[in-house]
């Protein structure tokens, strides 16, 4: 009895000294960070390098990072309903406003913007991108996104081959065209290649196309319009008319209807394609599929004559970083963002992943020197789908991107596909 | 004795049986409560909507879209299947020399993960320009079967079908051959004896005498064709096209977004409830097929 009454002496004791101990030298905070990227991405071993070098400076802030990939929503739906804490997530910034902002559970980050910037001189929100902040936040304008990755559209091609081909840069949809015929007639390349088995890349062509035609926002306008009576505007069936003239044509090669991604882009890596309308992480995507010698370039998406759009307009859209209100290492997690998002850890972000950054002061990647710049030379900005997946993503998949693949793809006529977005848009709001 | 040796069972059953109703019956329960709300899986709040998610499945045209392929997945797929796997079965039962090899070969693709079925059909197999079948059709001078565009929306879903007739058929060829090989071989040398046709011997002395393997086999191939998720959801690489959604893959989309911040989990959960349903109700039909007449030998 004596020997067991002195053996728990020695526990409380112990017990007591590490408490003691563990709250004079500081108790050590945990943020859990599940990533949109995967762990082998250029962009989870920057995360990497960020989360050893903060180490070294906050030994007291421990980062759990999971690489959860681009279905980390899912994931993370899952965890946190299952009891498991998570602080920090990274996706696409519509996404996240979907998903946190607008079930008001995500954290607000007005307060932290106001203040200074990790090292260095400056309020923390001036060093984004102007408005790039803003792009996400709430109805009532409170800003709980915080950008790290600006992302655009356009036309992918490698400099060299055009070169060697004497081929120039299309400004306007004539000159594109014009390019897409010489192209066809003069080489064995495709002009245009492309991966129809996604119809989030087939929209590319519809969203943009509009954007030139008849302003960015028309799109969604058009959405808005509980009588379905906006689809009649004769923009929409002119997009769908251009969009099937690539493949009538034989601008867009041979097959491309049954490419199951990666099939189209590849194309592009082997040469067989002149071009390829995509994202802006396409290079990253590819850079270990191209040839030594490909050169990357890209433009804008171009001008259309008669068209309100200008060349300048230019598709926006972010990744970004959003918390849980309900985190307990708010301040720690405000500091981790601050100490991510200076200038040099963005120019790791913008040299290892061929990213555009959304701080101010860092570099553009060669692979997007025409697109980027262009970007941010830009007045006018839409973002992604214009707008339409973050604020109607039931649409967007359901009655937009359905009906958009079948004109796409010549399955109905353009008259058919304004019969159909008319009819189900009314339905669409009659269930709201 | 008795009560001691059940109370021993239960024992036994207990580890088994707790897991069971904490993974399964749970979450079964829980699913089927959620089916009755608005709800985004984020939100900390759930609205109470009655059977709203069930009503607007009705006129779900996305809905009735994919509940459309789910049944020709396991109509056509489970003809298919039980077709390919019958003749094979006959053929593989005549004597024929190696047949351990060739039902080894046959079973093989069964084991192949979806993800690797789906790329090795889609990029290498399917391929419009450079796929196997396309430079085979163009060495045979068959044009027009050399330009078809086996993943074209139009088509894409058979092309899919057939691979996963080709990937399945295997599996139902084992528990098929375990059945006939069953049957006593008298039975067919009397018939032989008495005249009757292969034909005529199948009818009635196969097909009769392994009702209960092929119940067997035709309720698991009802089950994992109405919940078939894996192959067509990894068949169009970052995303699967709208004419591969099966129940599985439109419930996930629906519940999980899948790129696109749908988050509907009230609806996904209702879709859940339905493809449970649509499983209960095609084991029940084929139960009842088999209660009618049991031949015993």
């Amino acid at each position: 009895m004596k020997k067991l009454f002195f053996w728990l002496v020695i526990v409380a004791l112990t017990v007591s000294a590490t408490l003691v101990v563990g709250a004079a030298i500081g108790e050590t905070k945990t943020i859990v960070y599940w990533s949109m990227f995967n762990e082998q991405e250029p962009a989870a071993i920057v995360t990497k390098k960020w989360i050893e070098e903060y180490k070294k400076i906050k030994p007291e802030i421990n980062i759990d990072v999971t690489f959860a990939g681009r279905e980390v929503m899912t994931k993370v739906m899952a965890a946190r309903n299952g009891g498991t804490v998570v602080d920090l997530i990274s996706m696409e910034g519509f996404v996240l406003r979907a998903a946190l902002v607008k079930a008001g559970i995500s954290l607000v980050m007005d307060e932290a913007l106001d203040t200074p910037i990790y090292e260095g001189e400056g309020l923390w929100k001036d060093s984004f991108l102007p408005g790039t902040p803003e792009q996400y936040a709430a109805d009532d304008g409170k800003v709980s996104i915080i950008p790290f990755n600006l992302q655009t559209s356009g036309f992918f091609y490698d400099k060299k081959l055009w070169r060697d081909n004497g081929w120039a840069v299309p400004k306007t949809w004539d000159e594109f065209l014009a390019l897409c015929e010489t192209i066809k007639t003069t080489s064995d390349i495709a002009p245009i290649t492309h991966d129809c088995g996604v119809d989030f890349y087939n929209d590319i062509w519809n969203y943009q196309i509009m954007a030139r035609l008849k302003g960015p926002g028309t799109l969604l306008s058009a959405v808005e319009d509980k009588t379905g009576e906006s689809w009649g505007d004769p923009a929409f069936k002119k997009a769908i008319e251009m969009e099937q003239e690539l493949f009538d044509k034989g601008y867009i090669v041979e097959g491309a209807k049954g490419f199951t991604w990666p099939a189209g882009q590849q194309l592009l890596t082997s040469g067989e394609a002149a071009m390829n309308l995509n994202g802006s992480w396409l290079p990253n995507e590819l850079r270990n599929q191209v040839s030594e010698d490909f050169e990357w370039g890209s433009f804008p998406f171009p001008e259309i004559a008669g068209g309100v759009g200008k060349i300048s307009d230019m598709e926006s859209s972010l990744n970004a970083w959003a918390a849980f209100n309900d985190t307990k290492v708010g301040p720690e997690i405000v500091d981790f963002l601050k100490f991510c998002t200076t200038v040099d850890n963005q120019q790791i972000f913008v040299d290892e992943t061929w990213n555009m950054s959304a701080i101010l002061g860092t570099g553009m990647p060669t692979a997007l020197e025409g697109l980027g710049q262009a970007l941010l030379d830009s007045k006018v900005l839409f973002d992604r789908h214009d707008g339409l997946a973050g604020k109607y993503p039931v649409y967007y998949k359901n009655i937009y991107l359905k009906n958009h693949d079948l004109a796409f793809l010549g399955k109905i006529t353009p008259d058919e596909y304004i019969k159909l977005m008319k009819k189900e848009t009314v339905r669409y709001w009659e269930e709201q | 004795m008795k009560k001691r040796r059940e109370y021993i069972a239960w024992v036994f059953l207990a580890p088994s049986l707790i897991l069971y109703l904490y993974l399964f019956v749970y979450p079964a329960i829980e699913s089927f409560k959620i089916s009755f709300y608005k709800w985004s899986g984020f939100a900390i709040n759930m609205e109470f909507v009655g059977f709203k998610n069930f009503s607007k499945l009705i006129s779900d045209t996305s809905f009735l879209g994919v509940l459309k392929n789910t049944l020709l997945l396991l109509t056509i797929g489970g003809i298919g299947i039980f077709l390919l796997a019958f003749v094979l079965a006959f053929l593989l039962g005549s004597g024929i020399k190696g047949k351990k090899v060739y039902r080894t070969i046959i079973f093989f693709p069964y084991i192949i993960a979806p993800v690797v079925l789906s790329i090795y059909w889609g990029l290498l197999v399917y391929n419009p320009r450079v796929g196997i079948l396309t430079q085979f059709f163009k060495l045979l001078h068959i044009e027009v079967l050399s330009k078809f565009v086996f993943t074209d929306i139009s088509h894409i879903f058979w092309s899919v079908l057939f691979v996963t007739i080709w990937s399945r058929v295997g599996f139902f060829l084992i528990l098929l051959m375990a059945g006939i090989e069953r049957i006593p071989p008298y039975l067919y040398e009397a018939a032989r004896l008495e005249g009757a046709t292969e034909l005529q011997i199948f009818f009635k002395i196969t097909l009769p005498l392994i009702k209960e393997v092929l119940v067997i086999a035709m309720i698991f191939w009802g089950i994992n064709a109405i919940k078939m998720f894996e192959l067509f959801y990894a068949f169009g690489g970052i995303l699967p096209p709208r004419a591969l959604w099966t129940n599985a893959i439109y419930l996930y989309i629906i519940g999980f977004g899948k790129r696109d911040p749908i988050f509907q989990l009230g609806y996904a959960s209702a879709i859940g409830v339905v493809t449970l349903l649509l499983i209960i109700i095609f084991a029940l039909i084929i139960r009842r097929l088999v209660k009618k007449e049991i031949y015993e030998y």
